[in-house]
């Protein structure tokens, strides 16, 4: 992975040990076939229902909780914003962690554990309704018309982020990230301006990649009340957006990229290649991406037509558990020297949150065997949760069908995602 | 500097040679406590960093270079140049 905090020295995760990638192939296709034959055989997950909490509802929904909630994330934006503008251009500025680690690694459990927090404390929604407050939107659209966006515009801008964590030279630099901070605000907010607030979930790549994990989580908003659902039910019954599989298809298509340029094979062309870096990944990025889309959509097809979007709630685990495995180590560590570094966002030696002159526990490197089959079990998981809502939905769409034939081209698909993921987590 | 009288003392070998790096991304699987050793040779100026060890090797044109080293700690570390930038190596220990 070209991190952006290259310059620190940075230790990585030493690949998965054959022995596991064997294990969890096995264990994939036991548990795929078990589910396949043993599982239930009428669709459960059909209508929404839960545990209603309306206290908690009461208190997430007073107007003093959401301003608080959002004022300390724009406070947060904000201050890494002065390390971004104002910060030295060192591998020390804390906003390159924030941005690759914090933000985009932190969002999975942060969503899983508590729903929608992400779209409640958005800042580049809080600015998009104080520049709407004057006058509304310039051009608001329809409710039929934003069906028709969905969220398709998160897949380009899930893409750009992608070839800015990957792909872009000099992303470990305060230039380029300010280039693409601004197009990231003025795309979200000026988009704002013209179409109305709704506009941020259609746009901003966090948000939408948020949104998605955390149809996953066990918070569901039913009939306005909070309930403490199954996160199996969630992933089924949760809205699904026109460009929810192509969503889906990019996250694992951008983590499964990731993977594929830590192989020898990768590197070898690579850097043997008289074409340059940045078409090859940027062909690499796009290409990996078709590719998961295209045999999503092709095992979709094959089960029912229409379903494509409402099918790829099964992908959601998958994401989880593949993205849990590869940044795990990465959260933890860059995750603890990023909040060293935010206590001094201008390099000028402050230390304002008293964590500037503390270092980072390595000590998950100590454990390469735990971690080893803690990243398979995350990825066994996600395979076994993808594979019980596919079977859900799958039921659904078969409508008495077909019911085990039917299944079996979502069923060969992730099976065949999960033994690549692992392969890439093997890192030949 | 000599290389350790151990017996289990790895070589690689690296070349920097026309703009290219060789080996060219290559695994190399050690053990915690391994003594090992980078041969360079370079016919360009250039630094070799190893990350993780927070090692840069400055070589000139022309020059063959030996540095020993101990893998004294595990995990996974990309060796690369920086004139261009290219992969050179992965050390893996265990």
């Amino acid at each position: 992975m070209i991190l952006p905090l290259h310059g620190l020295g940075s230790r990585q995760d030493l690949p998965l040990p054959f022995e596991l990638v064997l294990l969890g192939a096995a264990l994939a296709l036991l548990l795929s076939f078990g589910a396949l034959v043993l599982a239930w055989r009428r669709p459960r997950f059909t209508a929404q229902a839960g545990l209603a909490l309306p206290g908690l509802t009461r208190m997430v929904d007073a107007p003093v909780t959401r301003a608080l909630a959002r004022l300390l994330a724009l406070a947060l934006y904000g201050w890494m914003a002065l390390a971004l503008w104002f910060g030295q251009d060192r591998v020390t500025n804390p906003v390159f962690g924030f941005v690759f680690v914090w933000l985009w690694v932190g969002l999975v459990p942060v969503s899983l554990l508590f729903g929608s927090i992400w779209r409640l404390t958005n800042p580049l929604r809080t600015l998009a309704r104080l520049v709407l407050a004057p006058r509304g939107p310039l051009r608001p659209l329809s409710e039929a018309a934003w069906q028709r966006v969905g969220i398709t515009p998160g897949v380009v801008t899930l893409l750009g982020f992608a070839w800015l964590e990957l792909v872009q030279p000099g992303n470990n630099t305060l230039p380029v990230l300010r280039w693409w901070a601004v197009a990231w605000f003025v795309g979200a907010v000026g988009g704002s301006l013209i179409f109305g607030e709704r506009w941020v979930s259609a746009f901003d790549p966090f948000e939408v990649f948020a949104e998605r994990i955390a149809t996953l989580s066990p918070w569901q908003r039913v009939d306005g009340v909070l309930h403490l659902v199954n996160p199996l039910r969630h992933a089924c019954t949760a809205p699904v957006p026109r460009g929810t599989a192509a969503v889906t298809a990019t996250l694992l298509g951008i983590t499964a990229y990731d993977s594929f340029t830590n192989t020898t094979v990768w590197v070898g062309w690579v850097q043997t290649s008289t074409l340059p870096r940045t078409l090859w990944g940027t062909l690499g990025l796009v290409g990996m991406t078709v590719l998961v889309g295209g045999a999503f959509a092709l095992a979709a097809r094959a089960t029912a037509a229409g379903w494509t979007n409402r099918l790829a709630a099964s992908l959601v685990p998958i994401v989880v558990g593949y993205n849990f495995a590869h940044y795990l180590s990465l959260l933890v560590l860059e995750g603890q020297r990023t909040a060293i570094l935010a206590s001094d966002p201008l390099g000028l030696g402050w230390n304002v949150f008293g964590t500037a002159e503390l270092g980072v526990n390595t000590g998950i490197f100590d454990y390469p065997q735990p971690v080893a089959i803690i990243q398979l079990c995350a990825i066994v998981l996600g395979h076994l949760l993808g594979v019980l809502i596919a079977h859900d939905r799958s039921l659904v769409a078969l409508n008495g069908r077909r019911v085990i034939v039917g299944q079996l081209p979502m069923l060969m698909l992730m099976v065949g995602y999960t033994v690549a993921g692992l392969v890439l987590l093997f890192s030949p | 500097m000599s290389a350790s009288a151990s017996p289990a003392v790895t070589t690689i070998e690296i070349q920097l040679k026309d703009g290219k790096v060789s080996p060219n991304g290559d695994r190399v699987d050690l053990n915690q406590g391994d003594q090992f050793v980078l041969d360079i040779t370079s016919d360009r100026d250039d630094e070799v960093h190893v990350h993780g060890f927070d090692k840069g090797i400055e070589v000139s044109a022309g020059q063959h270079v030996r540095v020993p080293m101990t893998a004294d700690r595990t995990g996974r570390f990309e060796v690369e140049s920086h004139h261009p930038e290219l992969l050179i190596v992965v050390l893996q220990i265990r």
